[in-house]
């Protein structure tokens, strides 16, 4: 059934991974963090993801651009665009990564530069792959910092990371991930620092960029509410594994698996109400 | 055998600000990270903080534990002014106050192993244990946690970012704590062990009556857990409430559009 | 929690074996082939270097008239020949090595434990103690050396301590700026900030946290330390300050050979050969360390 409704959308598929390990080493011996995840992502669409904690979703996305730590390898395939990324040299894949795929990760505080001006920090990314000068970029840096509704009135650009709140800081990653144009945006847990009112701001942007410029986002979460509110297709993880995939509707309403199920009964009630 | 309405903590008029910075010329403005700031903590509650991102919450944690120099105002502990402390009394002071900060990798040293960690809090107060008992402790609350005794040799940069903040919150319970201020202490958790961990900190407050500063942005936790709530905007307390009446009547503009705006579990069929 | 818990907790602590960075260190340390064979290839020099002349049958110091500039040869027992006076170059290197073995080891731990601890200090505390004890550097670092070396040779006499104490003093000062430098970007991270919050003290956060994520800087440093040392230690000798003939060290056994190479190869060749491998291992000695003490390295 899935594998037809795959063939009849496959102009559409941006990404598709198959049969993807992630393995460590640790100091206690080699330990599986991902277990034989398939997914596929098409153009325009946003795959929810939610988990338990720790159950592979970062390490999932961090194999497939190639920002896994030194002790971890993985196998299986990612292709993107006709193009294998798992297999890809360093070099190519730098080339996709920032330009044509955006990671928001899931740790603002410690991947911002903290000797780095957000002006430059946000400039570099696009003086390095579209070639811009350095004005244009920060030009664009300003537009940038305005769609994801940090305050005018504050001299943002010329600010260090730690003089940001974590949730300033938060709006400045995914900034970073708007600054070229990328047909795809892997966001990981993008709102957790951000107050609901500021969350359902970025979350129209999200769907603007979707609806209006069919760019393909991931976004993982843990907050139920986010998932329902923005995603069109829902995969939940535990244990390195894909214990359930479906549209959103389905998974949220009718959960076949146990774990779900139970994820959706912490849910607090007047949420539901 | 406590009383009940005993005031713990009081903060008075508390004012933090910072110059602004620019580029090549010092600019004259300032931001008002905190202004002007008053509220009084009562043994045994569980006092939330929402607001706005950047609104200064998490300047007020850190102006209760003395981590930032206050600009002005006043901090009193039992009473007591904490300007007027010693070094000791400090000592003692953070001993019984314990941080969760908002960021759960960046506040582990990333030369560490999870268990040294975890057990810092116990080398400098709890000195005379054995390693053993240290040990025990640790496992037992990896385990309140949630957190699978493998990762005790484990370095930061090894584990997922929820499991990091379990450790967080771990080495800040280790101690017993009878005032622990979380700056968004379960953000990075799924659901499942956000409800442990909201359980475990239930548990400590029947148990030794712990008193809890919470800041979030997830109003669902908030209405779960705490007494009474602040609701901060650009540094300003604009409603300070029991919880029931916050969510049941909004008076601000600003909390009614903030309880307006958390997102539904219930998808739309699409 | 539950009692069942709890017996199973302590039944972990006492089966699971807690490890720290440093236990971890020695394991990746021991595990990088390369740094083992050096430190194998350093100790064998520094022992063969203390112990060998008592076997050699000859003496540092004993010249020989009759078989000057005698190429390396067994039948004589010059294994490695003979210099210009006729004395044996094995055991002159063996010799030279104990003095520049211990200079480039002692003064380059003795300026890093100085530099280390005088630049935390003032990156850590910061403020008008940063600012005057940076000036004391900064005075010292403009104060010329060799000046330096030569009152305390006047003052007290030629004694090779004082080398060890001119060379110590001039090294620290650049180990003190960098480990400053560094401190004060340590010091803005929130894990400090955190160690602060516990009620943790001030000397213990210096040396709990910041020494060890300090550790690969310091590391790289003694590595280009060591050499900077021998080779200063070599100027001094031919200025006069330094060691005095007959005793001898490799950097002065290089500079001479380096003038007669041309006549006696082996002369520039040997001393040459034992500094090339000492410096090299602990090359990758420094290298196999920083790697073993960063646990992101695997
Ligand atoms: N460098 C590493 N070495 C060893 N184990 C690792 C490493 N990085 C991650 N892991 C382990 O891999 C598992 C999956 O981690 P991952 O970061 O993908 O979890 P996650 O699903 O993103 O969880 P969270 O929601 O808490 O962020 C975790 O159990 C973690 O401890
Ligand atoms: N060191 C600093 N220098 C300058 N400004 C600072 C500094 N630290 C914090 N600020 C500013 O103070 C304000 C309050 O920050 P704070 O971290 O308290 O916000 P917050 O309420 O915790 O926000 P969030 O929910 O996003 O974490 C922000 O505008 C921030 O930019
Ligand atoms: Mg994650
Ligand atoms: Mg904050």
């Amino acid at each position: 059934m899935q594998s037809i409704q795959k063939n009849i959308k496959n102009s559409d598929l941006l990404l598709e991974v198959n049969n993807l390990n992630v393995f460590f080493d640790t100091a206690d011996g080699k330990i599986q963090a991902v277990k034989d995840v398939n997914l596929f992502i098409n153009k325009g669409e946003c795959l929810g993801i939610v988990g338990e904690s720790g159950s592979g979703k970062t390490q999932t996305f961090f194999s497939i651009t190639g920002l896994l730590s030194s002790n971890g390898y993985c196998n299986g395939s990612a292709i993107f665009k006709d193009f294998d990324l798992i297999s890809a040299s360093e070099d190519k894949k730098r080339e996709y990564l920032g330009k044509s795929i955006g990671f928001i990760f899931q740790d603002p505080m410690t991947s911002l530069t903290p000797h780095m001006k957000i002006g430059e920090q946000l400039s570099e990314i696009a003086t390095f792959h579209d070639n811009l000068s350095k004005s244009e970029a920060l030009k664009r840096a300003l537009n940038v910092l305005d769609i994801v509704k940090l305050p005018k009135s504050r001299n943002l650009i010329n600010s260090y990371p730690h003089e940001l709140s974590g949730g300033m800081k938060q709006r400045i990653m995914i900034a970073i991930s708007l600054m070229c144009s990328p047909e795809l945006i892997i966001a990981d847990e993008p709102t957790t620092a951000l107050d609901v009112t500021t969350q359902s701001e970025i979350l129209n942007i999200f769907n603007d960029l979707q609806k209006g410029m069919g760019i393909s986002i991931v976004l993982i979460s843990h907050n139920i509410g986010v998932i329902a509110e923005t995603s069109d297709r829902v995969m939940v993880m535990k244990g390195g594994k894909v214990v359930e995939k479906g549209s959103t509707f389905d998974v949220l309403t009718s959960p076949k698996d146990e774990y779900t199920k139970h994820l959706l009964s912490c849910i607090p009630p007047w949420l539901e109400g | 055998m406590k009383d009940k309405s005993e005031e713990i903590l009081s903060v008075d008029n508390l004012k933090l600000y910072y110059p602004e910075s620019a580029g090549l010329f010092k600019s004259s403005n300032t931001i008002k990270a905190v202004d002007d700031v008053s509220f009084k903590l009562i043994n045994g509650e569980t006092l939330g903080i929402v607001g706005e991102s950047g609104s200064g919450k998490s300047s007020i944690c850190r102006l209760i534990l003395s981590l930032v120099v206050k600009t002005s105002g006043k901090i009193s502990w039992f009473g007591n002014d904490l300007d007027g402390y010693t070094k000791k009394e400090m000592k003692d002071f953070r001993k019984k106050v314990q941080i969760i900060f908002q960021d759960p990798y960046g506040s582990l040293d990333p030369r560490m192993t999870i268990g040294s960690i975890i057990k810092e809090p116990l080398d400098i107060f709890n000195g005379q244990l054995s390693k053993q008992e240290k040990e025990e402790k640790i496992f037992q609350l990896m385990n309140d946690v949630g957190l699978s005794n493998d990762l005790f040799n484990r370095y930061p940069h090894e584990l997922s970012g929820g499991q990091c903040q379990r450790v967080g919150i771990a080495r800040a319970l280790i101690n017993e704590p009878s005032v622990l201020i979380c700056d968004e202490p379960v953000s990075a958790l799924d659901l499942s062990i956000q409800a442990q961990i909201l359980d475990l900190l239930n548990d400590l407050k029947s148990k030794y009556n712990l008193t809890l500063i919470f800041v979030s942005h997830d109003l669902s936790v908030i209405k779960a857990i705490c007494d009474k709530v602040l609701v901060l905007k650009h540094g300003i307390i604009i409603e300070n409430r029991n919880t029931d009446d916050l969510f049941n009547n909004p008076k601000d503009d600003y909390t009614k559009k903030l309880i307006s705006s958390v997102p539904s579990p219930i998808p739309l069929a699409k | 929690m539950n009692k069942q818990e709890n017996i199973k907790a302590i039944e972990i602590s006492k089966t699971l074996k807690g490890r720290s960075l440093w236990v971890d260190a020695r394991r990746r340390l021991f595990l990088n082939k390369a740094a083992v064979i050096s430190l194998f290839t350093l100790i064998i020099i520094s022992i063969v270097s203390v112990f060998g002349p008592f076997f050699l049958q000859y003496n540092f110091s004993d010249t020989d008239w009759g078989s000057i500039y005698q190429p390396p040869s067994f039948e004589t027992g010059h294994y490695l020949g003979t210099d210009g006076n006729g004395r044996d170059l094995l055991v002159r290197i063996l010799h030279g090595g104990r003095l520049s073995l211990s200079i480039g080891l002692i003064a380059t731990f003795v300026s890093v434990f100085i530099g280390v601890l005088y630049g935390t200090i003032a990156g850590f505390f910061g403020g008008k103690l940063d600012i005057f004890m940076m000036r004391i550097v900064e005075i010292l670092y403009a104060m010329p050396y060799l000046i330096f070396v030569i009152i305390l040779m006047v003052v007290f006499g030629r004694n090779i301590y004082f080398l060890f104490i001119a060379i110590g003093a001039v090294e620290w000062l650049t180990m003190a700026r960098i480990v400053r430098g560094q401190t004060i970007s340590l010091k803005e991270k929130e894990f400090i900030e955190t160690s602060k919050a516990l009620g943790q003290s001030n000397t213990l956060i210096i040396v709990k946290h910041i020494i060890p994520n300090l550790a690969g800087p310091i590391i790289v440093y003694i590595t280009l330390m060591v050499p900077s040392v021998i080779i200063l230690e070599s100027f001094l000798s031919f200025l006069g300050l330094g060691v005095q003939e007959p005793l001898t060290s490799w950097g002065v056994l290089i500079s001479e050979g380096s003038r007669e190479m041309e006549t006696a190869w082996w002369l520039l060749i040997f001393p040459g050969s034992f500094m090339v491998i000492t410096l090299a291992s602990l090359n990758f000695i420094g290298d196999g360390l920083r790697d073993a003490i960063d646990p992101k390295e695997y």
